[in-house]
């Protein structure tokens, strides 16, 4: 048709990009991408490998140092805790680089600082007070009116003054 | 601390989408809105509408430009941005940003550039230096301005108008979309979401045109054309209904059925954002130019040029006001309601700098009319309405009153 | 005219040396439909050929790490809300896990009262980061109160990563519900879509943070550092593909409930004892 070359000319420029953009995407999709999904597929070995674990597996992990604690608590109420749960988690005081490193031969490793010890009564308090939230089959004192009648404060070590955290039923 | 009334889920405390994100479909809509009227000359040949068609793809064009920069500063990674366009999730109606955006900038673009090429080839031939460079690849090395051509140019622009109406309806009405398909968000979640956008686009384009346009003219001394003023507010007035009709439809029916959703939707609406939502997008923000359209189109007749003149521009920037108040109130009120439905937050305070403050909105909206200034430089955009204003001093000693 | 003349003259009005008639038209949209076709191939095409050839030195990653094929699992969790104390032991455990940033939240607790007033009072102290104080003021009456622990609920069908733009946020084969931190561009669409407010915005990362159900023990065989932390059982955690493990059990023969079961969303977090006020 006549008088349409500058049509013709700005389509070529519309096909030039559009050409431009379909073989640049090409290479900017990653590798991986659909590899299980429509996702990049790499991610996921990456999420398995975010961190180091913090957390070990529990008494097992601890005991392999502590043994006589995890003898004492094994045999209370108590045994349903994690050791993690009232101290810190296991890397803040041995510091693996991997956890099945660890777990594998534990001795190979020093401990690297101390095990933050809750002794504080808030620990003992943020579970055993009592409210009406809790659920009934579970122990709670009124914490305020346990203490008078024992005519003790309330403040920090008062628990424990009493109770041993590994052993605590009287 | 951030206040909040009832419960608010702990993750819950935190808004997300800003001012910035209140401020794109603000923008996309006067981009769909502008286009509308252009289209309403080229497609349906309304010619009252001609002194503003040419300047209204133009401002299509401007806004269409920064479009994406209040997107670029809300993201945490904005470069990231572009896998939308590599490996965009079909179920996800983000991912068509890029291709709506880039489908309708070549719509645009392109009838931009033949609506003013005659123009072009012009002032290639006319001008010397740096503005000749400009003109001539804007020529594309095509110096056909036959009548012929121009023909040709008239049907494609005529087809492009007519296509780059879904084009814009779906650059703006996916955003509406995104909003009304969260089955999360109670206030957000409703079919007429994209409708109610689209509308209120048309409505805040048009209302945008009246108050530019009778700003350029009184800046450039010609006269405001009154069949053009009119049939623009014919049109804002009949879109108007059309939205606020919707948007009462939403708030009587969710109020109606009283769903588990209306009492917190309620709470808010009639507690925090009660000044954002009764106040400026209800009363000041519909009911007023409502009434004052009425007025400019019932007594058409009747109402001299300087009336009608400040009647549409009162209307019109309520009007604008009303439109982003609309948008505050679906994107920040979205957000005050906690996903437990349960509880409210109380306020959101744009900060005044940083990059999604008021003073970068501020900055982002400034642009555009940069835009259109040295869109004006080069290419003038009303040479209609000097003719109109040459006739009417052949024959008056006052042109415009 | 002299012929070059003549030639500019008819060039400048856009009539090229060779008239392009009906059938040059035709040929042209051949052309350029051929044009088209070739450079989608080329585009599927070339980048891959290329990027072997450059590849031809990397170490191709096979599988997943020897030992752990995420086909083999499929999890879910149970949390049994008649055994919560609403120790925290789980928000401090998680936080310290995966170094939650503060004032978000990848698991929380929330403790509702219900009393006289038609709806419960619920609240959740900094999540439940530090437990529950034993009072509140101004709840009166109350007659019925328990914990609720919350968190990601990897649902099956999920609104969040129906919505991500990209597919920075996905479903692994094992039921998993993960973001690609180095992917996401943070445009918290995934955190609006989420029914259940367990997503947020990492403010140091920019991206979408979320329970991630401690993949990095959970393909090591472990616990998520929420259930291991659980003093009273209160949060199970399970592999609903082996057919000896108890949380398949609970989930085929218990009685068992999800929140917002209306929106369809398929949680993968089962609850024991949910209450028709828990939100």
């Amino acid at each position: 048709m006549e008088h349409t070359k500058h049509l013709w000319r700005a389509t070529l420029i519309l096909v030039i990009v559009t050409m431009g953009y379909l073989l640049g995407r090409g290479f900017l999709v990653p590798d991986s991408f659909g590899k299980y999904g429509y996702y990049r597929g790499d991610n996921l070995q990456e999420q398995m490998n975010i961190r180091v674990p913090k957390h070990g597996t529990g008494m097992e992990s601890c005991g392999f140092c502590h043994e006589e604690k995890v003898d004492t608590i094994i045999v209370t109420p108590h045994k349903v805790i994690n050791c993690e749960t009232c101290h810190a988690a296991l890397r803040m005081h041995v510091e693996y680089d991997s956890l099945e490193n660890f777990l594998e031969n534990p001795s190979n490793y020093e401990w690297t600082a101390e095990m933050p010890i809750h002794s504080a009564q808030e620990l003992c308090i943020k579970c055993h007070d009592y409210q009406l939230a809790k659920p009934d089959d579970y122990t709670t004192i009124v914490v305020m009116e346990h203490l008078e009648e024992r005519e003790m404060e309330l403040g920090p070590n008062v628990c424990i003054a009493c109770h041993d955290p590994h052993d605590p039923e009287m | 601390m951030l206040e909040t009334i009832g419960f608010v889920f702990p993750n819950d405390l935190h808004i997300h989408w800003s001012l910035m994100i209140v401020l794109y479909p603000y923008i996309t809509g006067l981009v769909a809105g502008a286009f509308v009227v252009s289209s309403l000359y080229h497609v349906f040949d309304m010619e009252a509408l001609k002194p503003v068609a040419r300047f209204a793809l133009m401002a299509s064009l401007a806004f269409l430009l920064v479009a994406t920069w209040p997107l670029l500063l809300h993201l945490g990674h904005p470069f990231r941005g572009v896998n939308v366009m590599i490996t965009p999730n079909a179920t996800s109606a983000m991912a068509g940003f890029g291709y709506f955006y880039s489908g309708y900038m070549i719509i645009l673009l392109f009838e931009v550039w033949l609506v003013f090429r005659k123009d072009i080839i012009t002032y290639a031939r006319r001008s010397r230096g740096l503005k000749q460079t400009i003109y001539k690849i804007l020529a594309l090395g095509v110096y056909d301005t036959s009548e012929k051509a121009q023909a040709i140019d008239r049907k494609m622009v005529k087809f492009l108008a007519a296509i780059g109406i879904p084009g814009a309806f779906l650059l703006h009405g996916y955003v509406g979309f995104l909003f009304g398909a969260l089955k999360s968000n109670p206030w957000w979640s409703t079919p007429l979401m994209p409708i109610i956008f689209i509308f209120s686009a048309v409505v805040s384009g048009i209302a945008a045109l009246i108050v530019m346009y009778q700003v350029a003219m009184k800046l450039k001394g010609l006269v405001i054309d009154r069949a053009c003023i009119d049939t623009m507010c014919g049109w804002l007035w009949m879109f108007l209904m059309i939205t606020a009709s919707l948007e009462l439809l939403e708030l009587v029916t969710l109020s109606y059925e009283k769903a588990e959703e209306w009492e917190i939707i309620g709470q808010l609406l009639f507690g925090p954002l009660s000044f954002s939502f009764l106040g400026l997008q209800m009363i000041v923000g519909v009911l007023i130019p409502f009434i004052l359209l009425m007025i400019i189109v019932l007594m058409k007749k009747n109402m001299g040029d300087k009336v009608a003149n400040t009647l549409s521009f009162t209307a019109a920037t309520l009007l604008l006001i009303q439109v982003f108040a609309m948008r505050w109130n679906v994107v920040i009120g979205g957000q005050m309601i906690s996903k437990s439905l349960a509880g409210l937050r109380e306020a959101y305070k744009p900060e005044l700098f940083g990059k999604e403050g008021i003073m970068m909105a501020i900055g982002i909206m400034v642009v555009p009319f940069v835009i259109i200034f040295v869109a004006e430089w080069l290419l003038p955009m009303f040479r209609y309405s000097e003719e109109q204003t040459e006739k009417l001093s052949e024959n008056t000693t006052t042109y415009y009153e | 005219m002299e012929p070059i003349k003549e030639k500019r003259v008819l060039r400048e009005r856009g009539i090229g040396m060779k008239d392009i008639s009906r059938r040059g038209f035709l040929q042209a949209a051949m052309g350029a439909s051929v044009l088209g076709a070739l450079s989608a191939v080329l585009s599927a095409v070339v980048p891959g050929k290329v990027k072997q050839a450059l590849a031809s030195t990397k170490v191709q990653p096979e599988k997943v790490r020897t030992g752990y094929d995420p086909y083999e699992h499929y999890y879910s969790y149970i949390i049994n809300l008649h055994k919560c104390i609403g120790c925290g032991s789980c928000v401090r455990a998680c936080k310290m896990e995966n170094d939650v940033p503060t004032g978000f939240y990848r698991t929380w607790v929330e403790r509702y009262q219900k009393g006289e007033e038609e709806h419960a009072r619920i609240d959740s102290p900094d999540g439940g980061l530090y437990g529950f104080p034993a009072t509140t003021a101004g709840v009166e009456g109350v007659t019925k109160a328990y914990f609720v622990p919350k968190m990601c609920n990897h649902c099956d069908e999920t609104p969040c990563v129906q919505v991500c733009p990209f597919g920075a946020s996905y479903k692994t084969p094992d039921g998993l519900i993960l973001v690609d931190g180095d992917r996401c561009m943070g445009c918290s669409y995934c955190v609006q879509a989420c029914p259940y407010g367990s997503r947020f915005i990492n403010p140091h990362t920019h991206t979408a943070n979320k329970c991630t159900w401690c993949y990095h023990r959970v393909s090591k065989g472990l616990k998520p550092a929420c259930a291991h932390a659980c003093p009273t059982g209160t949060r199970m955690f399970g592999d609903i593909k082996d057919p000896y493990d108890p949380v398949r059990h609970i989930i085929e023969e218990e009685r068992i409930a999800v929140l917002q079961p209306q929106l369809l969303t398929k949680p993968k977090c089962y609850y024991i004892g949910l209450d028709k006020e828990v939100r």
